[in-house]
């Protein structure tokens, strides 16, 4: 029985991960059309707490996060030039040249995705700071 | 064992707390902001924060659309560049549209100018606006245009535009609120339009007479006189321009005495000080007499009031003297009849101070530009006439030294007795740091502007209520002279050339507006506060300078003096602040005597680049280098070169002449070397007014006094700038000689290579920045001909930022029918016009730069007719109930 549940993954494998990585970008895009802009945060803590308490390694978590919050947030910000043909790259330069920073789209949508990414990766830390590790193997 | 658990224990409560804390943090930060960055998170949300402005940035298609208020359905064309036509069944519903229409295209922009007026800018932008908020409190913008708005009747015309027109900005306004799709501006921000209100647009207004009308030249005066001395300082900078110049109205001039201004219009508030309140006593010493020298208190409230001034955004205040209109008509016209030209020269700015637009109502046939926030067009015509604008640039503001005791603390004397000074208290939000508390102390003059060593109020013209919009919906209406010159006799700020031609073939000029005159006391300079020289009344509207069909046959304003010295009125000085003429000059040069002119041969001139003082002056030069050359010899293989580019040029500053660098830098060093050792020995205080003192800023009345003074004649003895502080005397010849050598060392330095390669291009740009400062939202800088004296002018330095901000040409000769040109309904039978920017402001919108490359070109577009289509897409604006709302992006 010990020797079983030492050799039972205790979060899954990659495909685990993907899969909460996509569910969680789709709950993060679907949020940011409701300005919920904090989901990221959510979102990351959520994996945080998951991922100490089932004593998962860290190269999973993160990864994850990464994906969920950069396609989280950025196909929402494409999807209106995808269907309705609006011009994103012109408006990430301008939110680039309003906000003081080089004029270029690449730094508007680095900023906004920057955005996302440090609440996702600060709720990890966070989740996984409040959860009690789980016993090692 | 157990000191390694609680060990682990700590580390993991340490790095948990840390974790709490920093997410705190960051939350907090991204959800409030922290200073004056933005709350990050909602304004970079994909799906409600700044990214939605994107919407805007897609081509116009058909749409229908429910608007608040209208009583009609209104017809809305948009020709290829966006220009709108109007087409309402009640003036009420063309107004409301134009109000919808702005704001759909303009909010931001029309939100910033308001804030600017109304003491908010620090809400916006933090605590590096708050000087300016100050200041345009003190100045009274905002309590102007409430005074003007409670004067208002709301039945009136003027009363019932702007309630239509802002009715069309709220719905605008509600729209944009319940989609979420801010501009880019406010959901970076996250802060938002208010509801739009009349006095908004009446503070609007307000703005632009500020921009056109204030002056500070009184305290440079001030300064000039405490250096240079008084005589110095009128012998260079003289009420009378000494240089050539071209008055439109040459006279003969009547005087009929003033029009009194009544007690509450001479200042920013209803009457203060009054008898009841006054305390009689008597007279304190002045220690500031007009007739004294200026005392070191009035230098310091003069630097310090300067200073303010200075850290006011850009063009906020009016240095460069610019616009050009001009009128023809008879036997100079193709075909007789009349034709007009109007380019107002003003910051070049993206979005542009200009919208585009015409409105058909019952009566209201109009088409030109307005005023994002102002309903009315300001610059156009109608079926009947045309009009256009220059800036009459004559004094219209007074400043005054009030005197004050501690003795009598929040008092000031004024006629015999210390009167009560008017308190008006402001609260100034200020993003990221606390809110401001401000306290306007307010006499019979005017607003208190510094009380630094001496207490200064100032009269200005822009704080008398003027009911501009009543006029301007007259002019709109206006089918021939006389209700043009009826419907300004009630323009009073700011003074502008009105410059008018009709279907009848008739033209005309009115310069309508406030010229305030004194009895005592030297208007240019700061006067006594206690009443001697106090305001007496204005020149009578019959008497202002104005003239109809000259037997010339043509009229220019280009911001020159409009009348002679013979006019008997003061009007203003040589620095204050007239151009020198010699863009009317060469108008004038152009069109007098010629016959046969068509629409393109005023675009020429629209896009004339030849510089007029260079043309009278440089064979002068030539001559003057040839012959110290030949006396003294000693020119370089570099000065040669450049003498020879100058004496084969063709004094036109088109971006491939090297003679145009070498001319245009000589001045500069001209001036320099003529006054600059005075201005070192008589500690001239530059620092304090760089824009007005420097010498590098070539004021108006040196540049005049070396034109003029170069030739023979001017000031003698230590008066001319030809000597020098030492005693020693110099020709006028050695200092082009001089200034010469410095030019061309200048040159070699900045450009290098041979003097032929020093091209106008590569010295001289133009650009029109972002109106949000943003870097990568303007234009430019892009090389340029022109310089700040051609017709086509480039003001605002080597990298000019003003010039031309809207050409039109409209052209109501017979000539046109025979040319076969249409102007698509009624009215002129050709009317074309643009402006260097584009009908959007935001910048992914196709519209938003794309009419640079016209304006650019000197091309033209023709202006849509009133009461006809613009272009292929169309808007139905529709009251509510009778058609659905539709969800729009804004462009």
């Amino acid at each position: 029985m010990a020797d079983l549940r030492l050799n039972r993954p205790r979060t899954g494998g990659g495909w685990w991960w993907l899969a909460v990585a996509l569910a969680g970008a789709l709950v993060i895009a679907l949020t940011a059309e409701l300005g919920w802009w904090f989901v990221p945060f959510l979102a990351g803590l959520a994996v945080g707490l998951v991922a100490r308490g089932r004593g998962g390694r860290r190269r999973h978590p993160v990864p994850a996060v990464l994906v969920m919050t950069l396609v989280g947030w950025g196909v929402p910000l494409y999807w209106p030039a995808l269907v309705q043909g609006q011009p994103a790259g012109a408006t990430a330069r301008v939110i680039a040249a309003l906000a003081g920073l080089p004029p270029y789209a690449v730094t508007g949508v680095l900023v906004t995705l920057l955005v996302a990414v440090l609440q996702a990766l600060v709720g990890l830390w966070l989740g996984r700071a409040l959860t009690p590790r789980a016993p090692s193997r | 064992m157990r000191n390694v658990r609680g060990r682990r224990g700590l580390r993991r409560a340490v790095n948990a707390g840390f974790a709490l804390i920093v997410s705190g943090l960051l939350l907090y930060v991204l959800a409030a902001g922290y200073g004056t960055i933005p709350p990050l998170g909602a304004a970079l949300d994909p799906g409600r924060g700044a990214w939605t402005s994107a919407a805007g940035g897609q081509t116009a298609s058909a749409q229908t659309l429910s608007l608040t208020g209208l009583q009609h359905p209104v017809a809305v064309s948009f020709s290829a560049q966006g220009v709108p036509s109007i087409q309402a069944a009640t003036d009420h519903d063309a107004y409301l549209a134009l109000g919808y229409l702005q704001a759909r295209y303009r909010l931001a922009e029309m939100d910033s100018e308001r804030r600017l007026g109304e003491g908010r800018l620090a809400q916006l932008a933090g605590p590096s606006q708050l000087s300016s908020d100050e200041f345009e409190l003190r100045l009274g913008l905002l309590r102007t245009a409430q005074r003007e708005w409670a004067a208002t009747p709301r039945s009136s015309a003027a009363g019932q535009a702007l309630l239509s027109f802002s009715q069309g900005v709220n719905d605008d306004i509600a729209q944009v609120r319940a989609s979420g799709h801010w501009p880019a501006e406010f959901s970076l921000a996250r802060v938002y339009p208010s509801t739009w209100t009349p006095v908004d647009s009446l503070v609007i207004q307000g703005v632009l007479t500020e921009e056109l009308d204030f002056t500070t030249t009184p305290l440079d005066y001030a300064l000039l006189e405490k250096s240079l001395g008084a005589q110095r300082t009128m012998a260079w900078f003289p009420v009378q321009p000494p240089n050539r110049q071209s008055p439109f109205n040459p006279g003969p001039y009547r005087h009929p005495g003033l029009t009194p201004v009544a007690a509450d219009l001479a200042s920013s508030v209803a009457p203060v000080g009054t008898d009841a309140a006054a305390t009689a006593s008597p007279a304190p010493s002045d220690p500031f007499r007009s007739s004294q020298p200026i005392s070191t208190a009035t230098g310091t409230a003069a630097g310090d009031l300067l200073a303010q001034v200075g850290r006011l955004p850009a063009g906020v205040v009016h240095t460069e003297p610019d616009s050009n209109a001009w009128a023809a008509n008879g036997p100079l016209v193709d075909g007789h009849g009349a034709m007009l030209a109007g380019d107002p020269h003003l910051p070049q700015t993206l979005p542009s101070i200009w919208y585009q637009a015409a409105l058909s109502a019952p009566g209201l046939q109009v088409s030109g530009v307005t005023v994002p926030g102002v309903p009315g067009v300001l610059i156009g015509h109608n079926q009947h006439i045309g009009w256009s604008l220059t800036d009459t640039q004559n004094q219209a503001t007074l400043f005054y030294a009030e005197q004050t005791s501690k003795s009598h603390p929040d008092q000031y004397y004024w006629r015999g007795a210390w009167r009560p000074m008017t308190d008006v208290h402001y609260t100034i939000p200020v993003r990221g740091a606390a809110t401001r508390q401000l306290t306007v102390h307010i006499t019979v003059h005017g607003p208190i502007m510094t009380q630094a060593g001496q207490t200064m109020a100032v009269d200005w013209m822009g704080n008398v209520p003027s009911p501009d919009l009543a006029a301007l919906i007259g002019i709109n209406r206006a089918a021939n002279f006389t209700q043009f010159k009826t419907a300004l006799a009630g323009w009073y700020a700011p003074v502008q050339n009105f410059v008018y031609a009709d279907d009848q073939g008739h033209i005309g000029e009115i310069s309508a507006g406030y010229y305030p005159q004194v009895s005592h006391g030297d208007p240019w300079l700061p006067l006594t506060g206690t009443g001697a020289d106090d305001i007496d009344g204005v020149i009578p509207y019959a008497a202002e300078p104005q003239i109809y069909d000259p037997p010339g046959h043509v009229i220019a304003t280009a911001n020159q003096r409009p009348v002679d010295p013979s006019y008997p009125y003061y009007i203003g000085t040589s620095e204050n602040f007239f151009d020198n003429s010699f863009r009317a000059n060469q108008i004038y040069a152009v069109l007098r005597g010629r016959s046969g002119l068509n629409p393109a041969a005023f675009q020429a001139l629209q896009g004339n680049v030849t510089d007029n003082l260079a043309q009278a002056f440089v064979p002068r030069l030539v001559t003057a280098l040839r012959q110290s050359e030949a006396q003294s010899g000693g020119l370089s293989s570099d000065q040669q070169q450049a003498l020879n580019l100058l004496a084969n040029w063709d004094d036109s500053m088109t971006t491939g002449s090297a003679a145009a660098s070498v001319w245009w830098t000589f001045w500069g060093d001209y001036i320099s070397a003529a006054f600059s050792p005075w201005w070192t020995s008589a500690h001239v205080p530059v620092s304090k007014d760089s824009a007005g003192l420097a010498l590098s800023s070539w004021p108006t009345s040196l540049t005049e006094d070396l034109a003029a003074w170069t030739a023979g004649g001017g000031p003698s003895g230590t008066l001319s700038p030809f000597a020098l502080p030492s005693g020693r005397t110099r020709t006028a010849a050695q200092v082009m000689r001089q200034a010469f050598t410095t030019a061309v060392a200048h040159l070699a330095s900045k450009l290098g290579g041979s003097p032929s390669a020093w091209t106008w291009g590569r010295l001289h740009t133009r650009e029109f920045p972002s109106l949000t400062g943003a870097t990568g939202l303007g234009y430019g800088p892009r090389a340029s001909s022109g310089d700040a004296w051609t017709v086509d002018a480039a003001e605002g330095g080597l990298n000019s930022d003003t010039g031309p901000s809207w050409r039109m040409v409209v052209d109501f000769s017979a000539g046109a029918s025979a040319r076969g040109a249409t102007g698509g309904g009624a009215g002129p039978a050709l009317a074309e016009g643009v402006y260097p920017g584009g009908q959007s402001e935001n910048p992914t919108s196709p519209w938003y730069d794309d009419l640079i490359g016209y304006w650019w070109d000197d091309r033209l577009l023709p202006m849509p007719a009133a009461g006809s289509a613009a272009g292929s897409v169309r808007w139905t604006l529709r009251p509510p109930g009778s058609s659905a709302a539709m969800a729009v992006g804004r462009g």
